[in-house]
C-alpha cells in the first residue's frame, strides 16, 4: 500500500462540502444550546431539567444531530490539522486512525447518554 | 509557510485555534454529561464540581471561541457559496462587531454570576 496516498482519494471535496454543512447544522443547534440551557435558565443545568427535556422526542433528535454533527466537524477539523503539519506518511496514518477511534468512543458515549437516559 | 497577517489570514488562523481549543472542550463535555448515566446524586455533584468559579471564567473564554468559530464560519460559507469572497474584509468586520458585542453581554451575564457565587463564600477552585 502507498501511504503517502493513503485517503486523499476524493480529493476532500466530500470532507469539504460536510464540514459546511455540518457546522450550518450546529450553527443552529448550538443556538438552541445555549438558548434553552444557559440563558432561559438561571445558569445551573440539574437533574431534573435534563430529565423534562430528554423525555421529549423532540428534545432527543435534537441533541443527538447536535453531537452527531459536532462529532463529525471535530473529527475532520482534527484530520485537516494533521494533514497540514504531519508530514511523515506512517505517523499521519496513525494520527487520523487515533483521531477516529477517540470520536467514535466519544460519539457513542454520546448516543448512550441521550438515548439510555433514565429519570430514576 | 509564510504567515502574511492581513484579515484573511488572521481570521484563519484563529478560526483554527478556537477550533481545537472546541475540540479539547467538547471531549470534555461529553465525558462530564455522560454522569448522567450514573443517576441524579452522581451527575449533581459533578455538575457542582464544574460550576465553581474557576471553570465560569474559564467558560467566557469557551464563549468566545464558540462565537468567533461561528462567525467566521458564516463568512466562511458565504465565501464558499454565496460568492462574497471580494467583501470578505468588511462582512469579517460586521461579523466580529456582531460577535464582539455578544461576547460582552453573555460574558457580563456569566462573570457577574461567578462573582455573586464567590460573593456567597463559593470557593474559586472547585477542590
Amino acid at each position: 500500500m502507498n501511504l503517502k496516498q493513503f485517503g486523499t482519494g476524493s480529493g476532500g471535496s466530500t470532507a469539504w462540502i460536510f464540514q459546511r454543512i455540518t457546522g450550518l447544522v450546529i450553527l443552529v443547534t448550538i443556538f438552541l444550546h445555549y438558548l434553552f440551557l444557559h440563558f432561559l435558565n438561571d445558569g445551573n443545568v440539574t437533574f431534573n431539567e435534563v430529565a423534562g427535556r430528554l423525555s421529549t422526542p423532540l428534545w432527543k433528535t435534537i441533541d443527538i444531530t447536535f453531537l452527531s454533527a459536532i462529532i463529525y466537524h471535530s473529527i475532520q477539523g482534527v484530520i485537516m490539522n494533521i494533514h497540514d503539519y504531519i508530514q511523515r506518511p506512517g505517523f499521519r496514518m496513525t494520527l487520523i486512525g487515533l483521531t477516529w477511534f477517540v470520536f467514535i468512543v466519544l460519539w457513542i458515549t454520546g448516543i448512550t447518554t441521550v438515548i439510555n437516559f433514565r429519570p430514576y | 509557510m509564510h504567515y502574511r497577517w492581513q484579515t484573511g489570514m488572521s481570521a484563519w488562523v484563529l478560526h483554527r485555534v478556537t477550533g481545537l481549543a472546541l475540540v479539547f472542550y467538547i471531549m470534555l463535555h461529553i465525558w462530564v454529561i455522560s454522569s448522567l448515566q450514573l443517576g441524579p446524586k452522581a451527575f449533581e455533584a459533578t455538575m457542582g464540581f464544574v460550576s465553581a468559579p474557576l471553570f465560569r471564567f474559564l467558560e467566557v473564554g469557551l464563549l468566545f471561541c464558540v462565537i468567533y468559530h461561528s462567525l467566521n464560519g458564516i463568512r466562511l460559507v458565504m465565501i464558499d457559496f454565496f460568492g462574497a469572497t471580494e467583501k470578505h474584509v468588511s462582512i469579517f468586520y460586521i461579523l466580529m462587531s456582531i460577535g464582539a458585542i455578544t461576547w460582552v453581554w453573555g460574558g457580563s451575564m456569566m462573570i457577574s454570576h461567578a462573582l455573586h457565587d464567590l460573593g456567597n463564600g463559593v470557593s474559586f477552585f472547585p477542590f
